[in-house]
């Protein structure tokens, strides 16, 4: 396997932990300290020293959040049940809708993006290792808003993903109404305004057999290589590409390159990257749109051996591709493209150290309500 | 929400299968307004008269396969999952998943298309539904449709019309049916005596398109007004679309493989015309 250096945020956030730098606000300049107001809240994610990182796709724009929250890192120390109930009481509202979970490697505190009903108003709250659930008071938070740009007529509607990477903040999004691929890379330090290049970009659908244009990245991680950025993201449609992000003028095309298909029918919804018993994995948690497989949930998951990146000649990438063989969810005949038992009915996956994730996930997969519990699961 | 906005939701009620009790709060209207869609359709709009519940919106909306005989089936994972709402969080853009709709594409051949054509729907939003203040959507809104045959050709401007039905409103005739909100955003009216937008509210349904008269006399007290007599130029951006996503610019399921040198036009379109004194449409070019 060639030398890699994932630069997803677990390593960057243990080196800071190990030498005590950076703090979230050595990457923000001229922050704000007071009067955050969200008009939504979207995805979320963490980067080094507690920097919280949240969508607001309805101002087109990102918030980067120090929340101080440096740690001792203490982890959930058990399931969590209900979690709508318990936010929905934490917030004072009916009915919550969580939007998006992330969990901050440094303190172990799990974060959640909701939206209160009735209004529609756009919380942050954070739940500690005992399971405790804290509003986040965002009037005293320092942060900065850093808008992102689109061509005349074209507005932002939508986030899909957002990540810390190389000292950047990447973003994925999607507009109303064409079908694009647009990526957006803010890079540190971060500030108030309009700083981000954004990039279109072009992919090769596996079972398509043809170059698109068009698709949006669901989610993504970033991706270092032989000192070159990249991000590694997965399509609506399931094939998961490799596109380079270096050094681009903002406004570039860059084209990705297909390096595995995960079998048509998902909708991935988080990516990361973890080791163990010396083999290195790439793990996205999907949406399955047809019958269930893999047990009473729609939810579950796919890991991926990380040598499977490395790919780049022509006999193994676009329509080579390694493919998930379907009829075998692990051993030999799998080759090394997995399903991941410990993650059936996962709605969000993220990582806390490592194999050990944070899962927020379905309790009952038949029924119209919308209980979920959140969870520490090793990983395999 | 302003009144012609509120105006322009009721009207969309009415054109469409529309339904409400006496005491629902908020109204929907559906676009496209036409009875046939292509097979390969995109996108509705979904106009309502006040904000909306969002973050977990896909739980009320679902497509059902109406059979010959009457009954009705749910269509599995119509939808692109991905809640795109308007700035003022009243409309929300619902694409039929473009992965299905996509000829070759994984999930196409795996589940294939959504729409098949000859076939009738109803798209259904349910009244579970709440608005952002609680309030109901009150019984069953839904839009019923017939699958077309599938469109693959790009709108060609060239082939448009266009005629004056009255001081207020000019008709364009498209060569095909095109994307309501796409036309509201990539076409615009110009004149040397006018100043305003012309587009803004315009009806879009089917291939017919009615232009207001949201343009105003750029001298005060001149007395013009759209559409009186006189030189207008409609610019169209490349990147109008019609139902199914085929641009000015490119086709919406164009193989790249087959055309690798295709490059998409970049280049606005310009229609000149004159409105005469009798009030004819001559287009003076291209």
């Amino acid at each position: 396997m060639k030398q890699l250096l994932t630069v997803f945020s677990i390593l960057s956030i243990a080196l800071a932990v190990e030498a005590k730098e950076p703090t979230a606000s050595s990457f923000l300049k001229s922050p704000e300290t007071s009067g955050l107001v969200l008009k939504s809240a979207g995805k979320i994610s963490f980067g080094p020293g507690g920097l919280l990182l949240v969508s607001d796709p309805s101002s087109a724009s990102v918030v980067a959040i120090d929340t101080e929250d440096v740690g001792p890192l203490q982890p959930l120390s058990e399931k969590v049940e209900n979690v709508e109930q318990i936010l929905g009481m934490a917030l004072n509202s009916e009915k919550v809708i969580v939007i998006d979970m992330a969990v901050n490697q440094q303190s172990g505190k799990i974060y959640f993006s909701v939206n209160a009903q009735p209004g529609n108003k756009p919380h942050l709250v954070s739940m500690d290792s005992s399971g405790k659930v804290v509003g986040l008071n965002l009037d005293e938070l320092t942060y900065v808003r850093m808008t992102l740009p689109t061509g005349e007529n074209e507005k932002l509607r939508n986030v899909t993903d957002l990540a810390w990477g190389k000292d950047s903040v990447i973003v994925a999004g999607q507009s109303s109404e064409e079908f694009a691929n647009k990526i957006f890379q803010i890079p540190a330090p971060l500030e108030h305004g309009e700083n981000a290049h954004f990039l279109s970009a072009e992919t090769y659908h596996v079972a398509h057999r043809k170059w698109e244009t068009k698709a949006p990245i669901q989610s993504f991680i970033p991706w270092e290589e032989d000192g070159d950025l990249y991000i590694v993201g997965a399509f609506a449609c399931t094939p998961i590409a490799k596109f380079p992000i270096s050094d681009l003028e903002s406004g570039s095309k860059i084209k990705g390159t297909s390096v595995v298909e995960l079998g048509g029918g998902n909708r991935p919804r988080d990516m990361f990257v973890y080791e163990k018993d010396g083999e290195e994995w790439l793990v996205t948690n999907t949406l399955r749109f047809q019958k269930n497989l893999f047990g009473p949930s729609k939810y579950w998951a796919a890991r991926v051996k990380l040598e499977y990146l490395d790919a780049d000649q022509p006999d193994e990438i676009n329509e080579n591709a390694a493919r998930r063989n379907v009829n075998a969810s692990s051993g030999p005949d799998a080759k090394g493209m997995e399903v991941v038992e410990e993650l059936f009915g996962a709605v969000f996956v993220s990582q806390l150290e490592n194999e050990k994730v944070v899962v927020f996930r379905e309790v009952d997969p038949s029924g119209e309500g919308s209980a979920h519990n959140v969870e520490l699961v090793s990983l395999p | 929400m302003s009144v012609a906005k509120w105006c322009f939701v009721l009207l969309l009620g009415l054109l469409t299968s529309f339904s409400r009790c006496e005491d629902s709060n908020a109204t929907l209207g559906i676009e496209p307004t036409a009875e046939t869609l292509p097979a390969n359709f995109l996108k509705f709009y979904l106009h309502f008269s006040e904000p909306m519940e969002r973050g977990d919106v896909f739980r009320y909306l679902s497509l059902l396969k109406v059979n010959p005989e009457g009954t009705e089936e749910e269509v599995v994972e119509p939808f692109r999952e991905v809640e795109l709402w308007s700035a003022d969080f009243q409309s929300l853009t619902l694409w039929l998943h473009p992965g299905r709709q996509k000829p070759g594409v994984n999930l196409n051949v795996d589940l294939g298309p959504v729409l098949a054509e000859g076939s009738k729907y109803r798209l259904v939003v349910s009244p579970e539904w709440k608005t952002e203040s609680g309030g109901k959507l009150a019984g069953i809104l839904s839009k019923t449709f017939h699958a077309g045959g599938s469109d693959l050709e790009q709108p060609d401007p060239s082939r448009w019309s266009i005629s004056r039905l009255s001081d207020q409103r000019l008709l364009i005739e498209t060569d095909g049916a095109v994307d309501s909100s796409s036309l509201r955003k990539r076409l615009r009216v110009m004149s040397p005596f006018l100043k305003g937008d012309a587009q803004v509210g315009a009806e879009v349904s089917g291939n017919r398109v009615i232009l207001k008269a949201g343009m105003k006399p750029v001298v005060a007290g001149r007395g013009l007004r759209a559409w009186d007599p006189g030189p207008y130029r409609i610019e169209i951006d490349p990147q109008l679309e019609d139902l199914a996503g085929n641009s000015i610019a490119r086709l919406f399921n164009l193989d790249l493989e087959k055309y690798p040198h295709f490059v998409e036009k970049t280049e606005s379109t310009h229609i000149s015309f004159t409105i005469t004194e009798s009030f004819e449409v001559k287009i003076t070019s291209p």
